[in-house]
């Protein structure tokens, strides 16, 4: 951000000036010209053979007109006393305008143009130095599908971690040492919750205890057995 | 500085909101070209060379373009000044292109690079005499006469070579009585003392040292010649020119002290070509072959016999052509012609084939009018049967089956295809028909879709009408292609161009065709309304009133249907000097229209600068505003409302723009408010019930935005009719301006088919953009209530955000934007906007997006794969849940 403050006294005193010398405009015989350079962007050249035809120099929005060199220079011809806004035109890149006062004694001042603190003021070089802010922007980018919008969308991140404890969860406790931890953890809350610590400790009970495990497959497969037996013998 | 701060940093955020807000409303880059296009023009062409395969012209739009003599496109185009001021006096084509354009004392000297069209080298030329002037290029040297009438030549030369050294002349010259009877050519001026046999040649080189005049009588050169003796210019290498009597003319060569005279004649728009193997003349005729309209003559230079004569396939609906340029190469000749309809377009010879031709009527567009395309014929036969009162039964079944198969066939066999071609009304209304008048008098109709040209008519010998300093040709839909059988009617109103009476012109404005052709009125037209009622033919008939306040219209037969709406009918009118007239119809009779004034209102010392009433088509379809605390703000919607801006000169504020809103019917000034050290130009907006200005402030120097919005209050006075007599309380005005940085040349208002749509400003700006401006950024913001995203309230901010996304022509650059004409489509959240100027630009907008159509990128590929696979994963869990169950049985 550039910087007002030390600047706001100097304008003060300056746009006193600039009034009056809008009011000075009636002196029509004298006629000066408004000369300018136009700086294209380095990567100009290569994309735009032809800009300095297809860039356009309005003085006051088209009152008058100038038109760019070879060399990005801009003379517009003709204008009487008075304060222009010159405005750059191209139709890929921006460029930023610029008010030229010009008093009856034929003095150049070129300052930023300011709409809302018209009084301001910010000298800019004469004669016009016109850069081009940048490539001018028309299009809106078209979203495209990424699979991180999908992953990263708050109904699938509620979906998917609920998922995530269901699934992976259980698959922790296999690992002995959150086993032990899970325990402690119990003994802790015994006290408080007898009968949920029960309930875990059996489930646990059955599900870490392998040589059981087998035993109880073992004995599900007899009675299975048992079952078909019944079954023949009916 | 904190407090700056502060207010930068709220600035940013509010400028982040719409930034957020606006961006929504941007175009994709794909979507460029797909429902858009721009069609670019020259204008009139006044001079035109040819340059290795390319045409450099130059038209009376002060432009020069250089065109490509393959197939007419412009490979680039320069704008100079605004043609109502400057225009170009010489376009000489040499090493570099040399032109000069400019005002009556004040021209630029460009010369540009014929390949690229950059600028080389540019200076100005000024004088203080204010009186026409011309321009020649001889060996490099620029002459520039300013005939004395009477009295002498004051020449300047300027050496083009040597750094434009001037060199200022006298040469004594009492022999000029009227410009229009001397030429320029190279660097001798000629004069004709008399219009007959009896008068003089006069004639001086202007390079020479002793600027010795020659004098001559006509007689010695032409011999005995009763007719009127006209002297024209003709393009020669030698100093020549053409002395035409009674349609024919002799080429008279001048030559230091000797005058030659061709022993042959021509025409007087014949035209040398040099460069071919022998010089030839090429002159125009009409053509002998009864089909055939025009042809060309070839007559050898010399000896005068003739070549040949080429009939041209010249097209009807154009106008007289004349020659502009030729050129020879190899054994190919190519003629430019241009024509009274300011068509432009290139003939091969030796066949007479036309290449292309450039409608440059379309440069300068003076009305537009959307319409509707009619129901394909299936459809209307569908109609039909409801329509046709058949008695049988039977008859009815037939029809119905048979329209039936038609509909199956259709839909089998690509009906789709055929409606694609034709011009057939779309479900939604997208696919409509442009019709537009020119300023020289010629109509043409345009499909939405390609930008093409469907039809043309010439209406020979009109001109617009003057409004507020703008042209303007009426254009009426008096029926639309929506009632079936019937054809869709337009009628069309303009000036005869010598007798100043009205021209009417009825169409159909999806075919051309009229019944009735052109018929000239035998009175001046003051005002024409379309009236609101329809007859039994669904026809709305056109009011005319004329200059002596007769009132007449069309069709007449209509007076009795209009008569039972007499005591509702109110008309206004005005003048440029600012005086409002009222008038009612309450004396009319049965048979005759009567127009009774009613209320006058005097604007003056100021001048009128713009009248807007509403589009007649506008719907508004909430009737208040919800408020935060859920009360309802209604508004004022009083369709008989004018807006009227007026400015006035003013001793101490040096310009005060006022701006007023009239009711029409009463008269009575329900707005008034003034802007001090404001100027023109003014462009007014006013739609629902608000209005929208422009103004460019004197003492900021800057172009403001003004709104004002009129409510009734909390309590609607009258929910079902609106009666302008029925007034108990003025109307709230709300009212907030703002700072527009760019100048506006244009501005408009979108609409669309029920009013449901939010409202955005299309404003045309002095770059060649179309900016667009939702009104929401410049609804007054009501004072006593907060402001902020719950109340879809955007904060004030004095400067409203022109981002570049909003630019809806995008790079597209628009010369002169003149005008913008909008229309509904059928679609609620679309309207069409036709941009014209010298360029034609078409597209459509969706000012709160197109909220009732799916988006062009919807994934349909991605819902049907969704599909599918939940249809397979159920069918799947389905299968393995009752295997499941089985296995579970089986434990």
């Amino acid at each position: 951000m550039y910087s007002p403050f030390f600047l706001i006294p100097l304008a003060l005193s300056l746009t006193a000036h600039a009034e009056t010398s809008v009011e000075e405009e009636s002196d029509e015989n004298n006629r000066y010209n408004i000369e300018g350079r136009i700086f294209p962007l380095s990567d100009y050249q290569t994309t735009q053979t032809n800009w300095q035809a297809n860039t356009k120099v309005h003085v006051n929005g088209g009152e008058h007109l100038g038109f760019v060199k070879r060399d990005g220079s801009f003379v517009v011809h003709n204008l009487p006393a008075g304060s222009y806004v010159v405005e750059v035109f191209n139709p890929e890149y921006t460029f930023e305008p610029a008010r030229v006062e010009i008093n009856s004694k034929g003095k150049f001042r070129a300052r930023k143009v300011n709409h809302i603190r018209t009084s301001e003021v910010i000298v800019v070089p004469y004669p016009l130095r016109m850069k081009a802010l940048g490539k001018t922007r028309y299009f809106q980018v078209r979203e495209q599908w990424r699979i991180t919008d999908l992953l990263f969308n708050p109904m699938v991140m509620m979906m998917v971690l609920p998922l995530l404890f269901i699934m992976v969860l259980p698959k922790m406790m296999n690992d002995p040492d959150t086993k032990k931890e899970m325990e402690q953890i119990q003994n802790m809350a015994k006290f408080e919750l007898p009968e949920m610590s029960d309930m875990v400790s059996n489930f646990l009970a059955s599900s870490t205890m392998p040589s059981e495990k087998t035993e109880k497959t073992q004995g599900m497969a007899s009675k299975k057995n048992a079952k078909t037996r019944k079954r023949i013998d009916k | 500085m904190a407090s700056f701060q502060s207010i930068m940093k709220k600035y940013l955020i509010i400028l982040v909101i719409i930034l957020n807000f606006q961006i929504l409303l941007a175009l994709y880059e794909d979507q460029v070209g797909k429902f858009d296009w721009k069609r670019s023009f020259i204008g009139k062409v006044k001079y035109a060379h040819f340059d290795s395969g390319k045409i450099i012209v130059g038209t009376e739009e002060n432009t020069i373009a250089c065109l490509n003599s393959r197939n007419g496109n412009i490979i680039w185009r320069q704008l100079l000044e605004d043609p109502r001021e400057h225009q170009l006096q010489l376009l000489h084509s040499d090493r570099d292109l040399l032109s000069i354009s400019g005002t009556i004392n004040n021209w630029f000297v460009r010369t540009w690079d014929h390949h690229t069209g950059t600028l080389l080298s540019e200076w100005t030329i000024s004088s203080d005499k204010s009186i026409p002037s011309e321009f020649t290029v001889v060996k490099g040297i620029l002459i520039h006469i300013f005939p004395n009438l009477n009295s002498h030549l004051d020449v300047v030369t300027y050496n083009l070579d040597e750094n434009n050294q001037k060199n200022t002349i006298k040469v004594p010259a009492p022999w000029i009585t009227d410009t229009s009877n001397c030429v320029l050519t190279q660097s001798y001026y000629i004069c004709i003392s008399k219009n007959d046999i009896s008068g003089q040649l006069y004639y001086v080189d202007i390079l020479s040292e002793s600027h010795n005049v020659h004098v001559k009588t006509l007689h010695s050169i032409l011999g005995d010649v009763t007719d009127l003796i006209e002297i024209l210019p003709f393009d020669d290498i030698l100093p020549a020119f053409l002395l035409s009597s009674n349609g024919q003319a002799s080429v008279v060569h001048v030559d230091k002290d000797t005058v030659n005279r061709k022993i042959y004649k021509v025409m007087p728009n014949a035209i040398t070509n040099h460069n071919g193997e022998k010089p030839l003349i090429y002159q125009l005729e009409p053509a002998v072959h009864p089909d055939k309209l025009v042809q060309i003559r070839v007559k050898d230079y010399v000896t005068c016999q003739d070549e040949m004569a080429i009939e041209l396939d010249y097209p009807i609906g154009l106008g007289v052509p004349t020659i502009v340029a030729t050129a020879t190469k190899n054994t190919l000749t190519d003629i430019l012609l241009s024509t009274t309809d300011n068509a432009f377009m290139l003939v091969r010879l030796s066949d007479g084939k036309i290449m292309w031709t450039r409608e440059e009527a379309l440069s300068n567009i003076v009305t537009v009018e959307f319409f509707e395309l009619p129901v394909s014929e299936l459809d209307a036969s569908i109609e039909n049967e409801f329509k046709a009162s058949s008695s049988s039964v039977f008859s009815m079944l037939s029809h119905r089956l048979n329209t039936q198969a038609k509909q199956l066939s259709t839909l089998i066999f690509g009906g789709q295809l055929m409606s694609k071609n034709s011009l057939v009304r779309d479900e939604f209304g997208l696919h409509k028909l442009i019709v537009v008048a020119t300023k020289v008098g010629k109509v043409f109709a345009i499909d939405t879709l390609s930008g093409s040209i469907v039809w043309s008519y010439r209406l020979p010998n009109v001109e617009p009408f003057s409004i507020l300093g703008e042209d303007k040709i009426l254009l009426f839909a008096q029926r639309t292609a929506r009632y079936a059988p019937l054809p869709a009617e337009c009628i069309l109103l303009a000036k005869d161009k010598y007798t100043g009476k009205g021209v009417m012109f009825q169409f159909d404005p999806i075919t051309g065709y009229s019944k009735r052709g052109v018929k000239k009125l035998d009175h001046r037209i003051a005002q024409a309304i379309l009236l609101p009622y329809e007859d039994d033919q669904h026809l709305k008939p056109v009011l005319i009133i004329s200059s002596t306040n007769e009132v007449y219209l069309h069709p007449s037969c209509a007076v009795a249907e209009v008569y039972k709406q007499a005591s509702r009918l109110y008309t206004y009118s005005f003048d440029e000097i600012g005086t409002f007239k009222g008038f009612s119809f309450i004396h009319s009779t049965k048979d005759k229209l009567r127009m009774t004034p009613s209320w006058e209102l005097q604007l003056q010392p100021a001048k009128l600068v713009a009248v807007k009433t509403k589009h007649p088509n506008e719907r508004v379809h909430s009737q208040g505003r919800v408020l935060p605390d859920r009360s309802v703000y209604y508004k004022y919607v009083n369709p008989n409302l004018i807006a009227v801006a007026t400015i006035s000169d003013d001793l101490v504020h040096k310009h005060v723009l006022s701006v007023y809103l009239i009711d029409g019917v009463t008269g009575l000034i329900l707005y008034a408010t003034s802007h001090k050290r404001c100027k023109g130009p003014v462009h007014l907006v006013h739609s629902e019930n608000w209005i929208v200005y422009s103004y460019f402030n004197e003492r900021f120097r800057r172009t403001e935005f003004a709104a004002a919005e009129l409510y009734e209050g909390h309590v609607q006075s009258n929910s079902s009719v609106f009666s302008s007599y029925a007034v108990s309380l003025l109307p709230h005005v709300q009212s907030q301006s703002y700072i527009l940085p760019a100048s506006p040349v244009s501005m408009t208002v979108t609409l669309t088919e029920r009013g449901i749509t939010n409202k955005f400003l299309l404003v045309g700006l002095s770059n060649g953009g179309v900016i667009e401006i939702p009104w929401l950024l410049l609804q007054p913001r009501l004072n006593d209530l907060p402001c902020g995203p719950e109340e879809s309230c955007i904060p004030y901010m004095p400067e409203i955000p022109l981002p570049s996304e909003a630019v809806i022509n995008y790079n597209q650059t628009i010369g002169r934007v003149k005008g913008i004409e909008v229309a509904p489509a059928r679609l609620e959240s679309t309207s069409h906007v036709l941009v014209y100027g010298l360029d034609l630009f078409y597209t459509k907008v969706a000012p709160s997006k197109t909220f009732d159509m799916l988006k062009e990128d919807f994934d349909y590929m991605m819902i049907i794969l969704v599909l599918t696979g939940l249809v397979v994963a159920s069918y799947l869990t389905k299968y393995l849940a009752a295997k499941k169950a089985l296995k579970q049985m089986w434990k």
